[in-house]
């Protein structure tokens, strides 16, 4: 017999538990740029309500439970770092970067240029691309980027960056929060920005708000609390019971 | 289970060591040429996804449901310590033998195993056999001597050295400082004493006099000095601070959730 009141009170627990893991993640990545913060996303009581009433009674337990994990796309602040090879997208889209199978999407605009004169994302695994491709400097020549997205060096305009705007950026799959990609056989209707306004010099911070995370930290506390309460009370009723059947000693 | 404590604990190394960079950049503030670090943080890959989370998600494709991603990020780790090549303010010394580049070159020195490093540091000085050594006793690559009798030194700002000998009014060139740049200069590895060394991510030296492309131009009787700007390494400072705080009342909060579980049974 599963016990329906237990079953809530459990699931509560493991909801909460998950939320805690977002919220980890958030906190520690609160000064990493180009990050976006997770947010879980779990199903209402009245959501499950009308699952329950859809379903013959008893199908389903009103229990929350968690739907999935979005990251939440709003922009974070622009930095001044001064670097030539640190670049922002000053509204909305995103850097395009070459993987290992297809194209990675990131807001994360700390570039470095390789040995070879190659402009890659701060971890030196992806090149950055531009209309025509990867994007290359001769070796020791110093690169410039144009608001407009022109990347110039030594004086002569070599590509464009390519910034690429997305209709439903709330669809795109996070690989780690920085870095997105479209979704296996998902379908994203996307765009190149023909006319991009892309700020050298700049990068853009995490969109995690610290204050907001310590928000979530009380009220997560508090809601564990009442989730054990739940099992706590139920497991006495239970107790209960079974001493009703007892004959007085 | 207790994946939030692991998250928390590469939050906490990766501040810690990105303390250590503010308080290197704080104490170069005064050194001469010194170029800030800059410490490049990435947050991780998911975890594999668990055969909980996979079996979940089978179900709910079965039933027509969407099986939206239910993964979890893993923290945030240091990815590089680059160098920020940003020029640094120049200070007149009127020293003869202070030199400072404007632009992206570096000098070269040899060390004493013979390989070469790198600086951007020209506070050099004449050793007692007239070499222009730096102020740890390394001589430029290509060496400069001052000979004997000299009465002025004058580096000019492509790097010619021209010498006046005993008072005559006819300058003599004795050599040229050649200047080295790098495809990726960030990707130097500092080896101490202002000096820096090529690895396979700056790439293979250009070499040029000064003045010739961006290779820059010498200032006799400046130096550079250090590019850290004090204030926003406080600003940083404070913001790492603070995170780190907010990471360790996160532990403590999860510990009490998980106290609170334990004390279920009573």
């Amino acid at each position: 017999m599963t016990d329906r009141i237990l079953e809530i009170g459990r699931r509560g627990l493991d909801t909460t538990d998950q939320n805690v893991k977002a919220m980890m993640n958030n906190i520690v990545n609160a000064q990493t740029p180009g990050f976006k913060k997770s947010q879980v996303q779990v199903n209402s009581f009245p959501v499950m309500l009308q699952k329950a009433q859809n379903k013959s009674a008893g199908a389903q337990a009103m229990v929350p439970e968690v739907k999935s994990v979005q990251q939440d796309k709003t922009h974070g602040a622009l930095l001044r770092t001064g670097s030539p090879t640190d670049l922002a997208v000053v509204g909305e889209g995103y850097f395009a970067l070459e993987g290992a199978s297809g194209e990675l999407y990131t807001r994360d605009g700390r570039f470095t240029l390789d040995e070879n004169g190659v402009l890659k994302s701060v971890s030196g695994r992806n090149p950055v691309l531009g209309q025509g491709g990867s994007i290359a400097v001769v070796p020791g020549s110093s690169i410039e980027i144009m608001q407009n997205g022109d990347i110039m060096s030594d004086g002569a305009k070599i590509d464009t960056m390519k910034i690429v705007v997305f209709e439903d950026p709330s669809k795109l799959e996070s690989v780690n929060n920085v870095v997105f990609k479209v979704p296996e056989n998902g379908s994203l209707i996307y765009s190149v920005n023909e006319n991009p306004r892309v700020l050298q010099g700049y990068i853009e911070a995490s969109n995690v708000n610290i204050m907001d995370e310590m928000m979530q930290m009380i009220f997560l506390q508090r809601v564990y609390g009442f989730d054990a309460k739940i099992i706590q009370t139920r497991d006495a009723s239970l107790t209960r019971s079974l001493e009703m059947g007892r004959p007085a000693q | 289970m207790f994946q939030p404590l692991y998250v928390a604990a590469t939050g906490l190394n990766t501040f810690q060591d990105e303390m250590i960079d503010i308080s290197n950049n704080l104490a170069n503030a005064k050194t001469v040429a010194f170029k800030k670090g800059r410490t490049e943080k990435e947050s991780l890959l998911y975890v594999e996804k668990t055969f909980d989370s996979k079996l979940a998600e089978a179900i709910k494709k079965a039933n027509g449901l969407s099986s939206d991603s239910l993964e979890y990020g893993t923290g945030v780790r240091v990815t590089s310590t680059r160098k920020d090549f940003m020029q640094g303010t120049i200070e007149t010394t009127n020293q003869p033998m202070d030199l400072a580049i404007q632009g992206e070159g570096f000098f070269q020195l040899t060390l004493a195993d013979g390989t070469p490093a790198y600086t951007r540091a020209g506070n050099f000085h004449i050793d007692n056999q007239g070499n222009v050594v730096d102020p740890n006793g390394r001589m430029m690559d290509p060496p400069i001597t001052i000979p004997e009798g000299t009465t002025s030194v004058l580096v000019k700002q492509d790097g010619t050295v021209l010498v006046y000998i005993n008072n005559s009014s006819e300058a003599t060139e004795i050599g040229q400082l050649v200047l080295a740049k790098f495809p990726n200069a960030p990707g130097l590895k500092s080896i101490g004493q202002n000096l820096f060394a090529q690895t396979d991510s700056s790439g293979e030296p250009l070499f040029g006099n000064p003045t010739q492309d961006n290779f820059g131009y010498i200032q006799q009787g400046a130096l550079e000095q250090s590019n850290v700007d004090v204030i926003s390494e406080m600003m940083r400072m404070i913001m790492v601070q603070r995170v780190f705080d907010t990471v360790t009342k996160a532990v403590s909060s999860y510990e009490a959730m998980l106290t609170t579980l334990e004390r279920m049974k009573g």
